[in-house]
């Protein structure tokens, strides 16, 4: 059966079909008219893998933190085309996204951070699929206190300058991803870490906001 | 041939789904409120609202479905409001009801939310008739319209400024009425004297309206008042807001020949307007038709009646939100 994987916390939005772990459609690396819904990449990627809706078995979605609107998008989309077909949605953080992404490049846990209103920002710590820590508030109040003790750190997401320079002057092993959000074609190769939180209706994925932190 | 539409609501604060047939028939409606989430704010908060559709939306659409007692494979199609509203509202809705077309097969009609109110009444039997002059008030919208059919509308005017509904809600506020403040307007303006000479703006300007300078106005007394009467206040501003309403209504019916007069919005729910409708349209000869009141607010049922429409003169809009829609737009 058909995973697909959303993503859409990011200013790119993605969307991923894969089978068993394997990606057969990434819609990041077609030439979608500017603006495409995420309905158009499903029919899309559908088409392209010769496949009908029904063939899909599961679906995974990017919950955020991130922009508030395009996570909405993404999440209600998984969440009615998991009740449709009566097949199952998982969650996965943006954050826990980052940190598969930072493993399968560098083999270190990531600090990932993502900006919010008022000087605040989400600000996670992710060790490959695992999500150590998830706070919101002051970067520059929790980075510190998550790095410390926590040896060499991949740093993504919107405060990544920031941090570099924070990790010079205090003597912190940092590497920059180069990268403001983790792949979305992590959610299909490793959906298997995350398969015990899939739920079918009336389970469903719900946004991460700072109201549930 | 199926003739069922589902259709879904989520430009503001509900979150509505429902199913009806083209005549009107409503095989089920369910409504989603999110008032206990707003009232502490005394006014909808877009953010919130957004969230609380997130959580609600599958939930209301399952239980529409299982009220209607019919599975999608029986549905014709799928309506969603895809504006004017609140985007982050919208958006929840759309990208819901483009996933469920997706994974039943089913076509997906964006609808203007304008002209679901506008279907409104006709919801559970036939009841404009045409011509009609037609005045949407709720607390996004204050329009006067003409309508030759369903499908074919003339906008006459619309607010400039504040809708009706808001300026109800505002003034609410104002005297501590908590939100939505247009029934308890209407309470209090019930037990008091319309004796503040409040402003009647743009009375004798055509058929659009303008609402903020009267708002203002009321604030204004407020703060220069010792010991206001909130009862007087409140009568005072309805009287000004019937007045804008009915003249202008009036002045419409003189000038198009109407058979029917509807008001359709919130603010339908208002007994003095309803009061003073029905005296409009006794001098007038016209028939008054108001729907239900459960219908006059936002609900999922018209949107699917209007969808309707659009399948008939297949205008096929699609699921995509989109903020500026007049009342002439499909």
């Amino acid at each position: 059966m058909l995973t697909v994987a959303i993503s859409t916390s990011s200013g790119q939005r993605a969307l991923v079909i894969g089978e068993e772990g394997r990606v057969l459609f990434d819609s990041t690396t077609v030439a979608f008219p500017a603006g495409a819904e995420l309905v158009e990449m499903l029919a899309g990627g559908l088409a392209r893998v010769g496949r009908e809706p029904r063939a899909i078995g599961s679906v995974v979605v990017d919950v955020g933190p991130g922009g508030t609107s395009r996570v909405r998008t993404g999440v209600a989309f998984a969440n009615a085309l998991a009740y449709a077909l009566d097949v199952t949605v998982c969650p996965v953080s943006s954050m826990e996204l980052a940190g598969l992404d930072a493993w399968a490049s560098h083999r270190l846990p990531v600090i990932h951070t993502v900006k919010s209103i008022r000087g605040t920002a989400y600000v996670g710590l992710a060790d490959g699929e695992r999500s150590r820590a998830l706070e919101y508030g002051a970067v520059a109040e929790i980075v510190p206190r998550l790095a410390s003790g926590a040896g060499a750190l991949v740093v993504m997401g919107s405060h990544r300058e920031e941090i570099l320079r924070w990790g010079e002057g205090a003597g912190v092993s940092l590497v920059d991803s180069g990268r403001a959000y983790g792949d979305a074609r992590f959610l299909v190769e490793r959906e298997a870490f995350f398969a015990t939180r899939a739920a079918r209706f009336p389970g469903y994925a719900a946004p991460v906001t700072e109201q549930a932190l | 041939m199926n003739e069922w539409i589902l259709g879904i609501e989520t430009s503001c604060d509900d979150t509505a789904a429902a199913i009806v047939d083209a005549s009107g028939t409503i095989r089920s409606s369910v409504v989603s409120s999110q008032l206990d989430i707003h009232n502490a704010f005394g006014g909808i908060y877009p953010e919130f609202a957004a969230r609380a559709h997130v959580t609600s939306i599958l939930p209301t659409v399952h239980e529409a479905l299982k009220r209607a007692g019919i599975t999608p494979a029986e549905l014709r199609a799928i309506a969603v409001t895809r504006g004017p509203g609140l985007i982050g509202s919208l958006l929840v809705g759309l990208n819901t009801a483009a996933a469920l077309g997706a994974g039943w097969g089913k076509p997906v009609i964006g609808v203007n939310h304008l002209r679901g109110h506008l279907r409104s009444a006709d919801l559970e039997e036939r009841r404009v008739r045409y011509p009609a002059t037609i005045l949407l008030v709720s607390g996004g919208h204050t329009l006067l319209a003409y309508t030759r059919g369903a499908a074919e509308i003339e906008l006459l005017g619309s607010t400039r400024d504040d809708s009706v509904g808001e300026s109800y809600d505002k003034v609410g506020r104002m005297l501590g009425a908590g939100y939505p403040g247009g029934p308890v307007v209407d309470r209090l303006a019930r037990a008091g004297t319309p004796s503040i000479a409040f402003p009647r703006p743009m009375i004798d300007k055509g058929h659009d309206f303008s609402f903020s300078g009267l708002k203002s106005a009321v604030a204004r007394y407020m703060e220069s008042t010792a010991n206001p009467s909130r009862e007087d206040v409140a009568a005072s501003f309805v009287a000004a807001v019937m007045d804008v309403l009915i003249k202008k209504s009036r002045q419409a019916l003189e000038r198009y020949p109407s058979a029917s007069f509807v008001i359709v919005g919130g603010v339908a729910a208002s007994p003095q307007l309803r009061e003073a409708a029905a005296g409009l349209c006794r001098e007038t000869g016209v028939e008054l038709c108001l729907p239900p009141l459960r219908w006059s607010t936002d609900n999922a049922a018209m949107i699917a009646l209007a969808a309707f429409d659009y399948l008939h003169l297949s205008i096929l809009k699609p699921p995509v939100a989109e903020l500026q829609l007049t009342i002439r737009d499909f």
